[in-house]
């Protein structure tokens, strides 16, 4: 029994490594060539090569990670304090509809209906631009997520800590906030990996100019440069593999 | 007279839920008020307690309306029938949290928490955390927390209705010895007869949003309408 559930592990370990080392081997090589089943001339002259080749990966990796951090905090942030207002107010139900809406269309298409407002504006091709654009996305979403986490449970604890003295501001702080904790963690997560691989919203409404590492690996794969590609897939990969991790441990450590 | 609650009347849409509500509580009394789920026993609490407002009537605090008192400033505090623990605090953090909502001095919270930890029974349990507690030491926390401020009155909803028998019990005795210790003056709403006859120096039954007020337990004891009675004959005949 031990046997199998340790195949079973190492199984789903490789299944789930199979991607990253895939990527690995491309990002690490030189020429891959048919009829060769792995490629050939593995070397981090190819990392130093693409880093050197005027390819700008660091400065996209730094807006990258500038836009997702900024978008998710604040969409968290403000998602989370507006959702308990719309989670207690009569007209819940509205509010509701609205929050859907950015989502029965899609992105793409929202992004279409917004870009003329962002020209006439001065943001398209500007990283406020994008922030803003993937706000009105994000923001909804944290809305939505949020709105089931306002439970009779919450409203109580509420009317206690008020019923004790304290403060509206005393009970968000003291105690709505750190009861939360785990679920604002999913929230960052998740609007975090939201923002860092959205394409269509950020290349509409970034003109191309806004270069994201996600925008990057769909143009090495439309330039053919496999390696480059293989690279910049594999640094897309690193932030929310560690987000994951910290957010399991955070997670799992509240609870 | 500390509390006179007068023609408290409420409506939830077309159902009257509470019918001239009138009742008085004194010092240190605890007044327990029986009734049925579904009575408007909730509503009538959380209406004293700020929490809902009367569609008219009166509520009286030591000689002063307090109708429109936001509940921060009413000093009643309401008691859930779930403890409510505050799940990132620990047994002593959620016992003085009312003290740090105050700001008090750290050296003063350690004093009084600690008192008040030894009169229920938490010592060993101190530094666990609310998920680590069973039934009644949760409702002991949440007790502890509620009376360490001194409330003017506690209002009491179905404290101990998710306990077992036994542990049920034991909180009751505990509650009386508390109440007086403290000199806590309370209403007690429970669907327990046994109960409401154990913790209460008065009665009142509610019924249909109607409160039946009683001069004494005998009287509480002889109306046809508190199953008290029927209780004894059910008791005799087995």
């Amino acid at each position: 029994m031990k046997l199998i559930r340790l195949a079973t592990k190492i199984l789903l370990w490789i299944i789930g490594l199979l991607p990253v080392l895939f990527l690995l081997m491309l990002s690490l090589s030189e020429v891959w060539r048919f009829p060769d089943v792995v490629a050939k001339n593995f070397n981090i002259n190819v990392f130093i090569a693409i880093v050197d080749n005027n390819t700008n990966l660091l400065a996209t990796i730094g807006i990258s990670l500038f836009i997702s951090t900024v978008v998710s905090v604040f969409s968290v942030a403000l998602g989370f304090y507006f959702s308990k207002t719309i989670a207690y107010h009569e007209k819940k139900r509205l509010w509701s509809f609205l929050a859907y809406l950015p989502f029965v269309l899609s992105p793409v298409i929202y992004a279409a209906c917004l870009n003329y407002f962002f020209v006439v504006a001065g943001l398209g091709g500007t990283v406020f631009g994008v922030m803003l654009a993937q706000f009105i996305i994000i923001f909804p979403f944290n809305i939505i997520l949020f709105l089931s986490h306002w439970n009779i449970r919450m409203q109580s604890y509420a009317e206690l800590v008020s019923t004790m003295g304290g403060s509206t501001r005393q009970t968000f702080w003291k105690v709505l906030v750190p009861v939360s904790i785990p679920v604002l963690f999913v929230a960052l997560f998740q609007s975090f990996l939201i923002s860092w691989f959205e394409f269509g919203l950020t290349y509409f409404i970034g003109t191309a100019q806004i270069q994201t590492l996600t925008i990057k690996v769909y143009q090495s794969i439309g330039e053919a440069n496999i390696h480059l590609a293989a690279y910049s897939s594999l640094l897309l990969m690193i932030p929310p593999l560690i987000l994951l991790f910290l957010n399991r441990r955070i997670v799992f450590y509240t609870h | 007279m500390l509390l006179e609650v007068k023609n408290i009347r409420k409506k939830f849409g077309e159902e009257q839920v509470l019918k001239d509500v009138s009742f008085s509580l004194t010092y240190k009394e605890t007044r327990s008020i029986l009734g049925k789920s579904g009575c408007g026993k909730s509503t009538l609490l959380k209406i004293i307690a700020g929490l809902k407002l009367q569609d008219s009537g009166e509520i009286i605090l030591n000689d002063q309306n307090i109708n429109l008192v936001v509940p921060q400033h009413r000093d009643i505090i309401y008691i859930y029938q779930e403890p409510l623990l505050f799940p990132h605090l620990n047994v002593f953090e959620n016992i003085a949290f009312g003290m740090r909502l105050r700001n008090k001095e750290t050296s003063f919270i350690q004093e009084k928490v600690h008192k008040l930890i030894d009169e229920l029974e938490l010592q060993p349990q101190t530094k666990k955390m609310p998920a680590q507690l069973s039934g009644g030491q949760r409702q002991r926390t949440a007790f502890g927390r509620a009376i360490i401020v001194n409330p003017k009155i506690l209002l009491l909803d179905e404290p101990f209705g998710n306990l077992d028998t036994e542990t049920r019990a034991s909180m009751q005795q505990l509650f009386k010895r508390i109440c007086g210790t403290y000199h806590i003056s309370s209403l007690f709403v429970t669907h327990d007869l046994k109960e409401a006859l154990i913790v209460g120096d008065n009665f009142s039954l509610m019924s249909d949003g109607k409160l039946t007020n009683f001069a004494n337990k005998q009287d509480f004891v002889n109306d046809e309408l508190t199953g008290v009675k029927n209780e004894l004959l059910f008791w005799k005949n087995i």
